[in-house]
């Protein structure tokens, strides 16, 4: 097994993930005890804030004591989302599971490439302020992906573009592509090199 | 001997007295003023009032007032979040439990601060009022069952501010409770998309009496109604189509708000039962019970019956 593997898993907080699960998981079946259709919204805010959830685990309070040491800023990184990832995409499949089982109709919520998208501008944020205010880094990204999140929402029920409300989910590739190449480039360049 | 050897051996100093804690309160609604997010929350809160009209009757009723209200509760809540883990986040020492300025008299004097954005909320609230007053009111029904001067009541200018007042005694408690504020700020931004954005959730009987955000017109079916003329004059009606299989009538009820107001608070004492300090026991069962008073009274009261029809 991976020397890395066993230190990261502990360092990771994984409490927001697993409360963010839940409460998904509670709101299908409250939905769903109401006799109230799922509909594209509901399953936008549940599956993005899983993907948050998620994203609480980047913060890397140690990021100060070990950034001297030769273990660059994106093998980190890797590792950080190697660990992280295959719970959350697992969370991701048994909560669609469990709205496509309970409910009849399902509306169209957001795919997963839309989802990876939105996750991938969540790590491009945090490695790059990373840059900036060291560990409080993570906190700082998840604060700005709900800004954004609430920011969408909201303006989405003011009948602006989807575009401009979620880019993420209106161009899924675009925003992917954008955020790896931020993320590359914060994590391989300048000091964090 | 030094003041600290004191603390450690000697007995616990006095006190501060109730205007000690008013004076800090009133520095508390002062930082809460400066609060960035409570000014981005009352902007955000002033755009959608204005601009988020839906085409649909009592759309507009519903969302310029109480759901508007929505990005001021999360950024309250957030202030309050922040405001409350001050003690928990510092990076100063924390003070000693031992300080004559305690944690209860702190909590106390947070909880009170947030006189600053509830008052905001209030004023906010009845400016909306007034413009929609000027402005000649909401639709609500259709022809001929139709009315384009809907006008809030009194109660229902009400139910912001204690909306408000909930969310920042929500955050001040949490922030107090989670070691780290990021958890109690991502807790509660979930809970708020769930209750704000994904209102339709909830609002409906008997659902609506529990959730924090009640909106009006209540939507009562009309099975019995075969064609709109049939309907009292004097009511707003809708005509059945994708989301109602029978005509249905648009009714503010204004028993419901009342009681949801009751509800509402019920729940605030429940919360910020410490600011009550050495009755605070005895404040949150009050508010258990008055919390059970308002469910009760909005379902004996309800239009739709219980069960509901």
């Amino acid at each position: 097994m991976a020397a890395w593997l066993t230190p990261t898993r502990r360092a990771v907080r994984w409490t927001p993930a697993f409360v963010s699960v839940a409460i998904a998981m509670a709101t299908l079946i409250v939905i769903r005890l109401a006799d109230r259709p799922l509909r594209s919204d509901a399953q936008i805010i549940v599956l993005t804030m899983v993907v948050i959830g998620g994203l609480c685990g980047l913060a890397d309070p140690g990021r100060d004591y070990v950034h001297a040491l030769p273990v660059s800023a994106a093998r980190r990184l890797a590792h950080r989302l190697a660990v992280l990832v295959p719970p959350i995409a697992l969370a991701i499949v048994i909560v669609r599971w469990m709205g496509d089982a309970m409910f009849s109709e399902v509306a169209p919520g957001p795919g997963s490439l839309a989802l990876a998208a939105f996750g991938a501008a969540g790590v491009a944020l945090c490695a790059t302020l990373t840059r900036r205010v060291g560990p409080r880094a993570g906190d700082a990204a998840v604060a700005a992906m709900l800004a954004w999140l609430a920011a969408g929402l909201m303006l989405g029920k003011l009948d602006a573009p989807l575009g401009l409300a979620l880019p993420w989910l209106r161009w899924p590739v675009l925003v992917l592509v954008i955020a790896t190449v931020a993320t590359v480039v914060s994590t391989t360049r300048g000091a964090e090199a | 001997m030094s003041a600290s050897t004191l603390v450690l051996t000697g007995a616990r100093p006095d006190r501060v007295g109730r205007h000690h804690v008013r004076q800090l309160a009133a520095i508390e609604a002062r930082r809460y003023a400066f609060r960035a997010s409570i000014w981005i929350g009352w902007a955000a809160t002033v755009l959608m009032a204005a601009t988020s009209h839906p085409d649909w009757p009592g759309g507009s009723y519903e969302n310029v007032l109480p759901l508007s209200f929505g990005p001021m509760a999360l950024c309250v809540y957030i202030a309050g979040a922040r405001t409350g883990s001050r003690d928990m986040d510092s990076d100063l020492p924390p003070l000693a439990p031992e300080a004559p300025v305690d944690l209860d008299d702190r909590l106390a004097a947070r909880l009170l601060g947030l006189a600053m954005p509830i008052a905001l909320t209030f004023v906010t609230a009845i400016g909306i009022a007034v413009v929609a007053r000027i402005e000649g009111g909401f639709w609500m029904g259709e022809f001929p069952r139709r009315t384009d001067t809907a006008q809030y009541s009194p109660l229902e200018i009400i139910q912001p501010p204690l909306m408000i007042a909930l969310a920042g005694a929500l955050g001040v408690v949490t922030g107090l409770v989670f070691r780290r504020p990021l958890l109690a700020i991502f807790t509660g931004a979930f809970v708020w998309f769930l209750l704000f954005p994904a209102y339709w959730v909830w609002n409906i009987p008997p659902l609506n009496v529990t959730t924090p955000a009640q909106i009006m017109p209540l939507r009562v079916p009309l099975p019995d109604v075969v064609s709109i003329r049939e309907t009292p004059t004097g009511w707003h009606v809708n005509y059945p189509g994708e989301y109602n299989e029978h005509f249905e009538r648009d009714l503010v009820h204004l028993p419901t708000v009342a009681f949801h107001n009751l509800y509402l608070v019920g729940l605030i004492m429940v919360v910020a039962a410490g600011a009550a300090r050495a009755y605070r026991r005895q404040v949150r069962l009050a508010g258990i019970a008055v919390v059970i008073v308002g469910v009760v009274a909005q379902l004996a009261v309800s239009p739709h019956g219980w069960p509901p029809g």
